[in-house]
Formats: C-alpha cells, sequence, structure tokens
C-alpha cells in the first residue's frame, strides 16, 4: 500500500508544486515587507482566526481541495493506466484508498509547511509582550483546516467522476445555499463555509463542532459512493463504449435534472411581479431633466414630485454650483425596504411608501439629485474613497435636501439622537472617515445625521461654494489615488483652501452646545441585560431593564465649560425618572461565513412587567446565530416619530440550557 | 446435418476438471447491447502451453481481462489454480504474469523505477533476472517508457512478468506491432524461458503461426463461444478437405464411405472446376475407421490457417 | 465545399457540449436575473449582464477554446486535417470564425434575456439595447482572441493565462494606477457600462477592438512563423529548459511591472487657515484657531523649536520631519491624539498645561521626531525604553537642568514601580511587561530615571551616545533585518554605547534611586501615593447579568484601612475596553471608564451588560489625584468572562 501511496504522491508532483509555489509566493511577499515584530505579531491570522472568518481563504481552499481531487482519477482513466493498476495484485479498495490517502497527505502537508513557517516566525520573537504563543489556536486551525481539506476532497472525488458536469452540480450546490440563505434566513450546518467559523472562548478556538460532524459523515459516504462509481467504470480502451448504459442514462439524467433544479428555483422566483411590459397602469412623465416612471396608483404623489422637481434641481445646482445639470431617470415603482432610495450614475430608485408625508418623499429626490450630482461633477472619484468619504456623500445629500425641501421637525430630531450618540458613545472624526470600523462600533445610519452636522459644520466654517468645490476637487486631474483616509481628507481640503482641523473644532463645538439642548430623560440606557436560550421554542431571548442615563457612567471625567469639581459630587447623581420609550429594537450581526449579500436582521423588542419592575424582552430566532457567539445592537425610540437610537455593538454569548 | 463434433468439454458439464490450472465455465460478458462473450468454456492444464486462438474482437482480450479480474464477468465461473477467482483475487493474481495487448505502463517511469514500484506486488520477485532480461532484450535502464517503441514496451511488459516467477504466464497478443525478426526472438525467449521454469503459458493470439511454433493445445473462440477445445493434432487430423473435379461430381456424394451422423461439412463449393468439402469428424470417428476413398476424390492438405478458417467461418 | 464540410465535422464533433454551454449560462443568467430581482440595492437586469461578462463567460470561452482548438492543436488530429487538400490558413479561420460566432450568439442571447426581464423602469429604447450589445459584442470578442491566441502555445497556454490573471489583478487592484485610463477596464464599469446612456465610449470600445484584433493577429502569425514549425515545436509536452525560460521570463516581467508602478506624487499637507503659527528650519507649525490662543501657541512653537534645533547639533540629525500641532479646545488635557501625516501631526489640547503637561506634550512631539529616524519602527524594538527614556530624559534636561517638582514626581513613580515589582529593574526584557502592567508614563518614568542615572555617573555625553546607537539609524523593514538586528542583542549595544554592561548600569542605577529615597521631595510624594491595591471578578448574577466588580484591599500595614481610604484625596477609576483573544501591547484608553470614591472592603465598581462569557477584556484600576498629573496605576488585568 505504502508503494502505491508514493507513486501517487509521484503523480501529483505537478499540483504539489503548484501550490507549493502559491504558497512560497506569499510568504516571500511576508519575507521582504515586513519585519517580525511586535506590530506583525499582532496581525498573525488577521482575516483568517479573527472574528469574521474570511470567505475568500476558504473559496482558496475548495479551490485546492477540488483541483487536486480532480487530478486522481479522470486522468487515469483517460490514459488506460488504470488496467495496469488493476492488472497489479493488488485490491481495488487499496489502490482507491492510496490515491485518495495520498491527495488527503498533499493537503496536509501544504497545510503543516505553512502553519510550521507561521509558528516559526511568531516563535522567533521572544521580548514581545504577547510572547506566549498561541498553541491551542495554532492546533485547531490546523487540524481543523486538515479535516476541512478531507471533506472537500471527498466532495471533489465524488463529482470528478462526472468529470465537468460535476462543477455544474458543485454550482448548484453554492447557489443552493446562497438561495437558503436570502430566503430562510441561514443555510445552517449544510454550508461548507459554517466549518470556517471562529468562535473564541477566552484566547481559545472553539470548533463548530455539529457541524464538522454532519460533514464528515457526509464526506465517508461519498467517498463510499465515488469508490463504487468509479470501481465499475472500464477504462477508456476497454471492450466496448466507455460508459455502460446504466451510467449512461445516469449522466444524461443527472444533467437534465441539474438544468430542471435551476428552473424550478427560477419559477418561483420569477413569478414575483415582474411589470415588464407597459401595464396600462404605468405611466411616464418627463420634465426638462427628468423621466418618471411610476404605477397610475401612485400619480398623486408624482404629480407634486414632478411639480417641483425642477425647481428643487435649480436650488440644488445653485448649492453646488454646478452649471451642467444632469438628465436622470426614476424609477418611482420600486420596492426595496433597505433604502428609501438609491442613486447609480443617471439612475434614481425611489420606494414610494418608504415615508408617508409627500413632502418627505420629495426631498428623498433631492437627496437622490444631489448623489448623481456628486457622481457626475467628481466623475465618480469620491466613491473611490467610498469609505473615507460616505458620512460625507450622506451628509452632504441630507444637507442640501433638507436646505432645500425643509422639514424643521425630521431634521431637529435627527440632529438630537446624533449629538447624544456623539457624546455617550464618543464618535469622532476619526471614526467618521472609516466605514467598516464605524459600522463594526456604531449604528451605520448615524452617517446621514452625523454627516449631515459635520456638513453644516463646513459650510459654517468654508461657506456653502466649499461642497462643491470639494466635490470637483477629488476628481481633478492631478488627484493623487489611493491615498489613506485621512491624508485624502487634508489633502483635498487643502485644495479648496478651507482648513479641516477648523472645521472639527466647529463641528465638536457645534455638537456640545446640541447636546446640552438635549432632554437627557428621552434618552434611558439599558442594562442588566441577560441571554438565554430557550431550545424548546428555538429562540433566543434577551432581556434588559432600562436605567436613566448617568451622567458619569460613560462620560469622561470632566467637561471644560464646568470648572473642576471634586470627585465626590458629581459621582452619582442622575435624573430618577425617564420616558419609557415606545418602541424597542435589536440588530444582530449577520453570520460572518454567508456567502450571499444581505443585511443585518431586526427583530423589534416588547415591554414585559415582572412585579413592579418593567423590562423589554427580544426574541430572535435560532437561525440568525451560528454557534453560540453573535454581536447585537440595541435600540429605542426616544420619541414618537423619532428614528431608531442604537447603543454600541454589544457580543452576547448564547449558551444552552445545559451549558456552563 | 447433425453437429457431432462438439468437443468434449462443452456444455454444462457442472464440475470443475480436475488438475487445472485454469478454467473457466460458461462465461458471459456484454457490454450495453453488445455481448462479447456467450458462454465461454476452457480448460487448462499445468506446464503446457496453451493456444487461444480468435479473430479480432471474438473477446479474446476480455477474457483475459476477466481471468485477471480487470473487469467483472456478468456469469460464469472462473477457477485459477483450482480455486475461485473472487476467493482471493489478490494471492491468485501474484502467481500470474500478465502482458497486455496495448502496454499502458506509465509515460513518466522508468525501467528502474517501474521495477522498484512492481517488485512490491509480488513476493517471488526476482531482481536478477528482470536485469537480465532487461539487458538481454537492450532495453534503455533509464529513458522513460514514454519514449519506447510498441515492440520495446512489449519486451519490457514480458521482462517484468516473467521476473515474476510466475506459474501461469498470460500474453493477450503480445507482439502485436513487432516485426517478424523481433515477434521470432520473442517466442524463442517465451519458449525457452517458460520451459526453465516449467510454467503455463496461456498465448492469445490471432496469427496461426505463432501458435504452431509454440502451442500444444488451443481453444478456438468466435463470437464469444468455444468452437474448439483440444490438441493441436487431434484438431489438423479431425478436419480435411476433399475435391473432385466438377465434371465428375454428383450433388450429394461424399469422399468415403463415412457414415453420416460421424461427421460435420464445414463448408463445400466449387472452385477453380472443382468441387471441395471440408469434413470434420469427432475424435472417436477418427480413431477407429479408416478412410476408403471413392474414386476421382483427391486429398488437399490444409494447414492449421485453413483448418482455423473452416472452423471460424462456420461456427 | 472543403469549407462546408470542415465546419460540419465541428458541428458535429462539438453539437452535444455547446447546446450543454448555451443551456447551462441561459439557466444560470435566468437563475441570476431572478435573484437579482430580488436583491436589495438591484437597479437594472443589465448588471447581470456584466455579472456574467466578468465571470463566467470567460470560462465559456476557454472551454470553446479548448474543444475548437487545443485539442486539434494538441492531439494528433492536426497532421490528418493538413494533409486534406484544403489551403493552409481555411481550417484555423473556420474554427477562428465559429468559435467568435458562437460566443457572441451566447453573450446576445444574455442580453435578450435580460431586456426581457427588465422593469418598465429600465426604459429599454432601442439604442440603449444596441450599445449594451455593442459593448458586450467588443468585451467578447477580446476574451476569444485571448483565448484563441493562447490556445495556439501549447503547453505554455497555462501559464500565459495565468501571467494574463496577474497582470489584470494587479491593473484592477494595486494602489495608484487609473484603471479608467485603460480602454477593457474602463468598458466594464461597474456603472457606467449600465448606466451611462447618452455619451458612446468610443475611446474604450476602439481601444478594447484594437487590443482583440492584436491578439488574434498574434494567434495567426504564430502559425506563420516557419510555416507552423512554431505551433509544432509549443504543442510537444515542453522540457525542464522550457519551464525554466519561462520562469526566467514571468520574473523579469514582474520586476519591469514594479519599476513602472512608481507612486504619483502629491505636496505635502498644510495648514490652509490663517490662524497658524510657522517656523522654519526645523519646520513647526501649530494652529490655534482663535486668536484668544494664540500667545500660547506661539510659545509652544518656539520651546520645541529650539529643542528640536539643539537636538539635531547634539545628534548631528540629517533630516527634522515636519512637526505640525492642533489645537482642539474641546479635548481633555491629557488626550494627546498623535498621527504620521508627512511628518509628526499632533492633536491636543495645551491651554490649561503646567510646565509637567508641558513636558509630557513635548516628549510626545520628540518621540514622533526620533521615531521617524527610524523609520517608524522604533516603538516596536525591545529598544522601546531607549526611545522613551531619552525623549522625557531630553525635554526636562537636555538643554536646561531639570525642574526640581517634575524630578521628585518622576523618581517617586519610578520607586513606586520597583518597589511593587522589583523584577522591572532589569528594563532589557521587562520594560515591555512593566508598561503593560503600570501603563506608560510610570514605565517613561524608569527609563527616563535610567538616562538621569547615566548622565550623573557618565556624563551627558553618555547619554548621548545610547540615543545614538538606538535611535539614529532606519530599521530594516525585512524579516532577514530583524533576525541579523537580533544577533547584536540590547545589551551588547548597550555596553558598546556606554561603556557599561546591562547589569552594571541597572544595579548602579538601582543603589543611586535608593539613595533619594529619603530626599523630603519625594518622601512626600511617596506618601500620597495609595497603598492599595485591586483585584477584578468576573460574577453573574442569578438573574444571569454578568458583571465585572472590583474591589480594592489596602497593603500590609495599614491599621484602619477604611478611614484610610476614605482620606485619600483622589478618586479609583476603573477602565476597561474588549481586547481579541491575542494579547500583543494594549493601552487601555479611557473611552469606558467607571469613577468611584476609593473605598476598601466593598465592591466599588460594578460594570454590568458590557461583556459576555468568552470575552476578554483588559481591566486596569487607576488612582487619579492632584499630587500626580497621570494616574497610578494600581492593578492591571487580562481577564476572560465566566
Amino acid at each position: 500500500m505504502t508503494r502505491l501511496i508514493a507513486k501517487e504522491f509521484r503523480q501529483l508532483m505537478p499540483i504539489g508544486a503548484l501550490w507549493l509555489a502559491v504558497l512560497l509566493l506569499g510568504y516571500t511577499m511576508q519575507f521582504f515587507t515586513e519585519r517580525i515584530d511586535e506590530e506583525t505579531f499582532s496581525s498573525w491570522c488577521e482575516g483568517y482566526c479573527d472574528y469574521a472568518g474570511n470567505t475568500a481563504v476558504a473559496f482558496f481552499s475548495v479551490l485546492l481541495a477540488l483541483v487536486t481531487a480532480y487530478s486522481l482519477f479522470p486522468r487515469e482513466h483517460d490514459d488506460a493506466t488504470i488496467d495496469f493498476l488493476r492488472s497489479l495484485p493488488v485490491s481495488r479498495r487499496a489502490l482507491f484508498l492510496s490515491k485518495v490517502i495520498a491527495a488527503w497527505l498533499l493537503l496536509v502537508a501544504i497545510n503543516l509547511l505553512s502553519y510550521l513557517i507561521d509558528a516559526l516566525l511568531l516563535a522567533s520573537n521572544p521580548e514581545s509582550i504577547g510572547g506566549v504563543f498561541y498553541s491551542q489556536v495554532w492546533l485547531t486551525l490546523l487540524w481543523r483546516d486538515c479535516l476541512f481539506a478531507f471533506i472537500v476532497l471527498s466532495h471533489g472525488v465524488f463529482l470528478s467522476w462526472f468529470r465537468t458536469l460535476g462543477l455544474v452540480i458543485y454550482a448548484v450546490y453554492l447557489l443552493g445555499l446562497m438561495w437558503a440563505e436570502s430566503a430562510l434566513g441561514s443555510s445552517g450546518v449544510w454550508s461548507i463555509f459554517s466549518l470556517l467559523s471562529n468562535e473564541y472562548q477566552g484566547s481559545d478556538l472553539v470548533v463548530n463542532s455539529r457541524a464538522l460532524f454532519i460533514h464528515t459523515i457526509v464526506a465517508f459516504v461519498l467517498l463510499v459512493l465515488a469508490y463504487r462509481l468509479w470501481d465499475r467504470t472500464e477504462s477508456s480502451n476497454a471492450g466496448g463504449k466507455d460508459f455502460s448504459k446504466a451510467s449512461k442514462v445516469l449522466q444524461l439524467v443527472l444533467s437534465f435534472f441539474g438544468f430542471l433544479v435551476v428552473v424550478a428555483v427560477l419559477v418561483n422566483q420569477v413569478g414575483v411581479g415582474t411589470g415588464t411590459a407597459q401595464g396600462d397602469d404605468q405611466k411616464v412623465i418627463a420634465t426638462e431633466h427628468y423621466r418618471f416612471f411610476y404605477t397610475d396608483s401612485q400619480s398623486d404623489v408624482v404629480e407634486y414630485i414632478a411639480s417641483h422637481a425642477e425647481s428643487d434641481l435649480a436650488m440644488l445646482g445653485e448649492l453646488l454650483n454646478v452649471e451642467a445639470l444632469p438628465s436622470m431617470r426614476v424609477d418611482l415603482s420600486a420596492q426595496s425596504e433597505h433604502a428609501a432610495g438609491l442613486a447609480k450614475w443617471k439612475k434614481i430608485l425611489m420606494d414610494l411608501n418608504a415615508f408617508d408625508s409627500d413632502v418627505s418623499q420629495r426631498r428623498v429626490l433631492s437627496h437622490e439629485t444631489t448623489h448623481v450630482m456628486q457622481a457626475v461633477e467628481s466623475d465618480r472619484a469620491m466613491a473611490e474613497y467610498y469609505s473615507a468619504t460616505k458620512f460625507f456623500i450622506e451628509g452632504m445629500a441630507q444637507y442640501t435636501s433638507f436646505e432645500v425641501v425643509p422639514e424643521e421637525g425630521r431634521r431637529r430630531s435627527n440632529w438630537e439622537l446624533a449629538s447624544v450618540s456623539w457624546k455617550r458613545q464618543r464618535i469622532q472624526f476619526g471614526d467618521l472617515i472609516n466605514d467598516n470600523l464605524f459600522a463594526e462600533r456604531f449604528d451605520q445610519e448615524l452617517h446621514y445625521s452625523l454627516g449631515d452636522l459635520w456638513t453644516k459644520a463646513m459650510v459654517d466654517t468654508c461657506g456653502v461654494d466649499s461642497l462643491g468645490d470639494f466635490i470637483r476637487a477629488t476628481g481633478r486631474k492631478d488627484a493623487v489615488k489611493d491615498l489613506p483616509a485621512g491624508i485624502f481628507w487634508r489633502d483635498t481640503t487643502r485644495e479648496i483652501g478651507c482648513d479641516l482641523d477648523t472645521v472639527n473644532i466647529t463641528w465638536s463645538a457645534q455638537m456640545q452646545s446640541l447636546y446640552d439642548s438635549v432632554d437627557i430623560a428621552d434618552y434611558p440606557e439599558f442594562s442588566d441585560i441577560v441571554i438565554s436560550r430557550d431550545s424548546a421554542t428555538d429562540q433566543i431571548s434577551i432581556t434588559a431593564k432600562l436605567v436613566p442615563a448617568t451622567v458619569s457612567s460613560a462620560l469622561s471625567r470632566t467637561d471644560d465649560d464646568n470648572p473642576q469639581p471634586d470627585a465626590a459630587s458629581i459621582n452619582r447623581t442622575a435624573e430618577t425618572s425617564f420616558q419609557m420609550p415606545d418602541r424597542f429594537i435589536v440588530r444582530i450581526g449577520r453570520i460572518a461565513t454567508q456567502i450571499s449579500a444581505g443585511v443585518d436582521p431586526v427583530y423589534r423588542g416588547q415591554i414585559k412587567e415582572a412585579g413592579e419592575e418593567q423590562y423589554v424582552e427580544f426574541l430572535v430566532p435560532d437561525s440568525a446565530v451560528s454557534g453560540t457567539r453573535f454581536r447585537y445592537q440595541l435600540g429605542y425610540t426616544p420619541s414618537v416619530d423619532a428614528r431608531y437610537y442604537y447603543e454600541t455593538w454589544r457580543r452576547g454569548t448564547a449558551l444552552s440550557a445545559g451549558e456552563p | 446435418m447433425t453437429d457431432v463434433s462438439t468437443p468434449p468439454n462443452r456444455g454444462s458439464a457442472a464440475t470443475v476438471p480436475v488438475g487445472t490450472v485454469l478454467s473457466l465455465r460458461d462465461i458471459r460478458k456484454s457490454f450495453g447491447s453488445l455481448n462479447v462473450l456467450d458462454g465461454l468454456n476452457l480448460a487448462v492444464y499445468p506446464g503446457e502451453v496453451f493456444g487461444f486462438l480468435g479473430r479480432n474482437g471474438a473477446g479474446k482480450s476480455t477474457a483475459i481481462r476477466l481471468i485477471m479480474g480487470i473487469t467483472r464477468s456478468d456469469s460464469g465461473q472462473i477457477n485459477v489454480f483450482g480455486q475461485p477467482l473472487q476467493d482471493d483475487v489478490v494471492g491468485i493474481r501474484q502467481r500470474i504474469g500478465y502482458v497486455a495487448q496495448d502496454q499502458n505502463m506509465y509515460p513518466w517511469m522508468t525501467p528502474r523505477v517501474l521495477a522498484r514500484f512492481v517488485r512490491g506486488f509480488y513476493p517471488r520477485w526476482d531482481e536478477q533476472r528482470y536485469w537480465s532480461l532487461v539487458n538481454d532484450f537492450e532495453l534503455p535502464a533509464k529513458r522513460r517508457i514514454g519514449t519506447f517503441s510498441g515492440g520495446m514496451k512489449a519486451k519490457l511488459a514480458l521482462t517484468v512478468a516473467l521476473a515474476t516467477r510466475p506459474e501461469l504466464l498470460i500474453l493477450d497478443e503480445p507482439t502485436a506491432g513487432m516485426d517478424p525478426v523481433a515477434r521470432r526472438e520473442f517466442l524463442d525467449l517465451v519458449r525457452e524461458q517458460t520451459q526453465r521454469d516449467g510454467a503455463t503459458t496461456f498465448f492469445s493470439t490471432h496469427l496461426i503461426d505463432e501458435i504452431e511454433a509454440v502451442a500444444e493445445r488451443i481453444a478456438i473462440v468466435e463470437s464469444g463461444q468455444t468452437v474448439y477445445d483440444g490438441a493441436l493434432d487431434p484438431l489438423r487430423n479431425s478436419v480435411n478437405r476433399w475435391s473432385i473435379p466438377m465434371s465428375l461430381y454428383v450433388p450429394g456424394a461424399l469422399p468415403g464411405n463415412f457414415a453420416l451422423d460421424s461427421l460435420r461439412v464445414l463448408s463445400e463449393g466449387e472452385r477453380q472446376g472443382r468441387w471441395h468439402m471440408t469434413l470434420q469428424f469427432s475424435e472417436t470417428t477418427l480413431a477407429t475407421t479408416e478412410i476408403v476413398l471413392n474414386d476421382g476424390w483427391r486429398h488437399d492438405v490444409m494447414s492449421l490457417e485453413d483448418v482455423f478458417i473452416a472452423l471460424v467461418s462456420n461456427a | 465545399m472543403a469549407a462546408i464540410s470542415l465546419l460540419a465535422k465541428d458541428v458535429r464533433e462539438h453539437r452535444m457540449a455547446a447546446l450543454f454551454l448555451l443551456a447551462g449560462s441561459v439557466g444560470v443568467v435566468l437563475l441570476l436575473l431572478a435573484q437579482n430581482r430580488a436583491a436589495a440595492y438591484s437597479m437594472s437586469s443589465f448588471e447581470i449582464v456584466r455579472f456574467a461578462l466578468i465571470s463566467f463567460l470567460p470560462l465559456i470561452t476557454l472551454i470553446v477554446g479548448n474543444r475548437l482548438i487545443v485539442r486539434e492543436y494538441l492531439s494528433g488530429t492536426r497532421q490528418f486535417v493538413e494533409a486534406l487538400p484544403v489551403g493552409q490558413n481555411l481550417p484555423l479561420l473556420l474554427k477562428y470564425a465559429t468559435g467568435l460566432i458562437y460566443l457572441e450568439l451566447v453573450a446576445i442571447v444574455m442580453v435578450l434575456l435580460a431586456a426581457q426581464a427588465a422593469g418598465f423602469a429600465d426604459d429599454v429604447t432601442l439604442d440603449y439595447l444596441l450599445l449594451i450589445i455593442g459593448k458586450t459584442a467588443v468585451m467578447v470578442w477580446l476574451y476569444w482572441s485571448i483565448v484563441f491566441c493562447f490556445s495556439l502555445c501549447g503547453y505554455l497556454r497555462l501559464a500565459l493565462y495565468l501571467v494574463t490573471a496577474a497582470i489584470v489583478a494587479l491593473l484592477a487592484f494595486y494602489p495608484g494606477i487609473n484603471t479608467d485610463a485603460v480602454p477593457p477596464f474602463a468598458l466594464m464599469d461597474d456603472q457606467l457600462f449600465v448606466f451611462e446612456r447618452d455619451l458612446i465610449p468610443w475611446f474604450d470600445l476602439t481601444g478594447t477592438a484594437v487590443l482583440a484584433f492584436c491578439f488574434t493577429a498574434a494567434g495567426f502569425l504564430l502559425t506563420r512563423i516557419g510555416e507552423g514549425s512554431v505551433v509544432e515545436r509549443l504543442a510537444k509536452p515542453m522540457t525542464r529548459r522550457d519551464y525554466v525560460a519561462l520562469g526566467v521570463l514571468a520574473a523579469a516581467g514582474l520586476a519591469v511591472w514594479s519599476t513602472l508602478l512608481e507612486r504619483n506624487q502629491r505636496q505635502a499637507i498644510e495648514f490652509s487657515s490663517q490662524q497658524v503659527i510657522r517656523l522654519d528650519d526645523p519646520f513647526v507649525s501649530v494652529l490655534y484657531a482663535d486668536e484668544t490662543y494664540r500667545a500660547s501657541a506661539a510659545a509652544l512653537a518656539k520651546r520645541n523649536s529650539d529643542s528640536l534645533i539643539a537636538l539635531q547639533a547634539s545628534l548631528g540629525l540629517a533630516r527634522i520631519p515636519d512637526v505640525r500641532l492642533v489645537l482642539a479646545p474641546s479635548r481633555d488635557k491629557h488626550d494627546i491624539d498623535y498621527a504620521t501625516a508627512d511628518g509628526v501631526f499632533i492633536t491636543a489640547n495645551w491651554l490649561e498645561h503646567d510646565s509637567y503637561d508641558d513636558a509630557i506634550l513635548d516628549s510626545v512631539i520628540l518621540h514622533g521626531v526620533l521615531s521617524a529616524q527610524t523609520g517608524g519602527r522604533a516603538m516596536f524594538e525591545p529598544y522601546h525604553w531607549v526611545l522613551d527614556g531619552f525623549t522625557r530624559w531630553w525635554v526636562e534636561q537636555g538643554t536646561q537642568p531639570v525642574r526640581s517638582e517634575h524630578r521628585n514626581e518622576l523618581t517617586a513613580r519610578a520607586l513606586w514601580v520597583l518597589d511593587t515589582d522589583p523584577l522591572a529593574v532589569d528594563l532589557v526584557s521587562r520594560w515591555q511587561l512593566t508598561a503593560d502592567r503600570f501603563s506608560y508614563p510610570s514605565a517613561e518614568s524608569l527609563a527616563w530615571s535610567v538616562m538621569s542615572y547615566l548622565e550623573h555617573t557618565e556624563g551627558r555625553s553618555a547619554v548621548l551616545s545610547l540615543a545614538l546607537e538606538f535611535l539614529t539609524t532606519p530599521v530594516r523593514p525585512t524579516v532577514l533585518g530583524t533576525v541579523t538586528d537580533r544577533q547584536a542583542g540590547v545589551a551588547q549595544r548597550i555596553d558598546r554605547a556606554t561603556g557599561m554592561s546591562p547589569d552594571m548600569l541597572f544595579s548602579g542605577w538601582r543603589s543611586w534611586l535608593d539613595n533619594q529615597r529619603t530626599e523630603a521631595g519625594i518622601v512626600s510624594l511617596r506618601d500620597r501615593i495609595p497603598a492599595l491595591s485591586g483585584s477584578v471578578t468576573s460574577v453573574s448574577d442569578e438573574s444571569g447579568v454578568h458583571r465585572l466588580e472590583a474591589s480594592y484591599t489596602a497593603q500590609a500595614g495599614i491599621e484602619r484601612p477604611e478611614v484610610y481610604a476614605s482620606g485619600l484625596n483622589g478618586s479609583c477609576i476603573l477602565k476597561h475596553d474588549y481586547i481579541g483573544p491575542f494579547d500583543t501591547e494594549f493601552e487601555v484608553a479611557d473611552d469606558y471608564q467607571d469613577e468611584a470614591d476609593c473605598q476598601v472592603g466593598v465592591v466599588v465598581h460594578s460594570i454590568g451588560s458590557v461583556y459576555s462569557p468568552g470575552d476578554r477584556v483588559f481591566i486596569a484600576l487607576d488612582f487619579e489625584g492632584p499630587d500626580f498629573h497621570q494616574p497610578l496605576r494600581l492593578h492591571a488585568e487580562r481577564l476572560t468572562v465566566r
């Protein structure tokens, strides 16, 4: 048997060399660009072993295993060397096993090599504070990767019998996962990527053992099936046609079946309202710069919007000093529960039942029009710095739309909410200019109101022309590409002669005065949070009490304007009463290993009584959480028509009843 | 016309003939709609060189692949070294040397690597013999098999087969594509080596002269069935051809005073002004009756090839 | 006639595969269209056409190329075709045409499917449809011509595809390349491809077409050279020599490519407001934003400029990086934000600073200046304490004698650290852990006092030579650099610079420090350091709320601890933050803290509902009082929440 494995290894040499080359290319690049010191140590397995896990790495290991599997059997049968093997005095099972074992050992060797190099790099840094080398995490990642390689290898060996059809089957499997994730909320344990989800208990990595167990069983079953299939297959020059009649029929059915599955998934999807032809109830109104597409039932709102469209556009043009106003198409018949409006280049999409008042709809149009102007005027340069400028893109659109279509009540309540978040969660300009980090710590919707306030500060500091100048400055010919966020902002503001630091100083002063005018009683805090899992109803319950905002608990010690109070006095003085908000919400962080795009799910909370005390309970379905660790954000509406005020993200642990 | 000359072991002899090295009982095998073997029966005895004769596509290679266990028969019983094949396929194969029809050894291997690879599977592997044969055949030890010619591959395959000191040597049309000189050299070597080991040789070919040079007993297979299974000489004797000038021929006449039930007319027809009749006698009639020719009939000499063609075209 | 029979042969040979590929791609496109309609941010069904163009259409082109051309050329059948009585180029031309027509057919079917699935609001007019079809057709032609050319390169094609993929990835992701100037990329722009309807991208279309034509011509040329001998040669399996030649080719290509990509230059960032004080050589600029703060900004600028000039003279630094300071009046007094944007960039609020606070600010500035000399890596090296010690020493007594109250506070803090953790004396290997346990201000006081001792025993030149040894040579940013640096350990380098081995240095320093223990100023300060130690536990009460509870205990020798604790002048603060599973250098900020009066024997701080089981949290218990400008860390711990 070992002799067979040795021969298989010799045959896998080209594939092995390829994977080795890819691996070493990565390490040589790191070798020449990084020092192994404290900074490199802290980012050892960044993107792979951190909380979110990295689907790109997962896809690479799947590809690695599939290509290796595909190079095992088809070649032997096509070159008919399988007959030579079969004529040797060795059992068919030994032949099959030697191939699978050789391929798996190759993958294990590759994994082992890359982990050994990591270990060498990490252990070579004795003086670092983290001198301790995380052997548990290292070992767990290693054996999990080897098991993952085995699982995908068995998929590959089975699929390689179907040759290219096998890849179609795997594509249908992946599409099925994406469909399950978008339709049912999660593909649960059936997605192979859920095997690579990382969860930490302190410094120890916890693996998704249930999923691993199920997938290993499936892997062994597939291997047995593959053995049956490959064993019955004659080599290419055996007497008669390559495939026996039965397997030819099987192949035809499978390809037909694959096609049927695709069409079946389509039929129930396509049925969803596709207004292709211009039905009787669909209408078009064209103004000088706009073409509105809408359904008859909305005609009164649309007429109101269309009547003001040109005048609003003109005001926007003035605000941003845009001479050539762009011509746009607006689709008002869209339904999207994610956004009131959306703009891509010169096309706008609006959901007319997002807001009930016509004025708000009109404001959304000018908001989206500002986006179009931003894109056209900057030749989409701002979009290239999306992470650094997202708050300003949205903020400027809010500012201009509120200037053109004033809705003081809504804007005011947005501002108040933003000022409380700014003060209580200590949001700084540095957080605003990094969209991903912002989304990881704060509520992403804050970009709109905080951006509006920051734009106001910029206009107050450098005048309203600075907005248009900034857009055009990002798209200017000699603009440098791919600058870090901080430097991009300083470089562009310097270009338009508006000092960023002065703007920030004005902004924080304005935010502070806005915060002082807010009634703290409207903004209580959540505390005494209890998370428990109710396996009977497959739900996770999060309960929390509401307490008045204690001034000192989250604030930094001193404020500038009031003199240095002695420590004792401000300790626990706080308002005792607060208004109980009427609507509560919890937002759960999306499962990191899902491959389909999507938004963080949200669930309503209810007020419950316990004795004389009131508390809020949120019920979250089990499917929203993979494993026991998840991230959540609690929120409530401070006043009736206000948006939700979210506290910062928290980490939760939903231990099932049994676990300690 | 009664079919009298059925070979003795045709039909449903349930018992396994004792002392055979290899016996196939009523083997059937079909690929999809094409049934290649349709009730094949064979028996090979120890120490003999057994010729396995048949036209291309008659199912010879398939039969051999069944014997080697490379493919599986649909029905029928295969016994090798006296025990059923399925019982110990691996053990049986250790005692068989096999030279396939078209050599599909690994092109990237060299003879040296091939030896190191194959050695592990055969307990009775004989390294000196392998290298002496390689030198005899002047095979380049270090060049890749992929660059070998057809003949060189066949010689290498034979070298490997013989180096395992097999008890049964199976050759499946080994000399296909060889020039006459190489073929003769190959056959001499087979004869010389088998005598040295006392091994049984199962030689499958469609070239009659090879059989005559090497084999003692033969089986002729046609469209999946055994047409003849027995020694060479009785076959040659049991089939004779007589001819009579057309002018003297009386339709329905026989060359001699034979009893109709003891013979089978393989073929008859007019060629170059004479009427030819090829008859096959059963073994018993051959032994007992004396052939008295009617007048006018002349006995034509038949080569083994003529006999083969007569038998095969008539099956 | 020959053409028809050749065509018929290709059609018969590939009919099943062609049908299967067409059906497969139509199926996938239909599925994507359905999913696109349900997707939240989808605006047009033509986005799917673009997605298909950049995802699976290249794959289909590869398959078609493989079947039509590679199989013919790599297998033996080519000799058969060449033997046929037909023109040399005809078979190849026919294959090229068949492949191109088939792929254009697949692409156009996709576009029509998208058009059929488009909603009313997509406003699919005829000229819009033709524009999309035109763009798609040109892109498909480019794909087919690349595959056609590479397929003729026999075994080289795998390497050529890899090189092309690498170039595409480099063009798309490498910073500093403007892909809008490269035709195929500009054509496939994620928004212009679908949503730009009015102006037709003639430049991009012709650019892509020219590129496609070049590849096609290259393909046909390849077969013409030496009457096809090149193609013949390439069809044979590659010898080792070919692989080597290929490797050299690829390496050279990459090297040339990376030299081409020098980063485009930009001007250094600069304050554009009027309220700025600027001093030149070394460049120090301070933005004060309000006239009332002009005086303090001027003083700050002058002070630092003089200090840097003296430093440049004494250390012989070639270049001092630009220093920019921004006054942020709303910031907390000690909240100094440090960044390296074109030199040292510091945002702070120095309005209420006394001389000690100013010294802290100046040492942060100096820290940035000196760290820049080592390419910004000194703070990650084991001799980080030399950087911190020297910067504080230079600010305190580099140009003028040290102020006694500064010396007392720093020495008191150093003595407190050594009394609490005697091991901290070995700065070479323990300084980082001391900083982690006692926070940077305390660790800095240790490093400063070592420098003062060195000045006291060996004179000022020894301190300067120590700085010269460690802080003026740029550090090599490669793994090899780290390993070779570690050969010459910190200990030898200290010995070389100061003439004293670390043990001699540290033991001498220790006894020198002990002698100052009884000085009046220091004794009074040390008495005001609270003799408290803290402890933190992670508890969860019966209702399931997880809390972190911290309490203090007085050290031995304190008679009535409660009275002692309440008599302390200052408050106890618990600072906490989430850290990941890995322990690295971590400085807990004061974002999340709980301030209370110091009490003993009772739970002083209780943080609930912030962390849950499995989180690893860094917790520090600090004491802040009027006597010390910076907090004293009584306890620090990395805790896993139960």
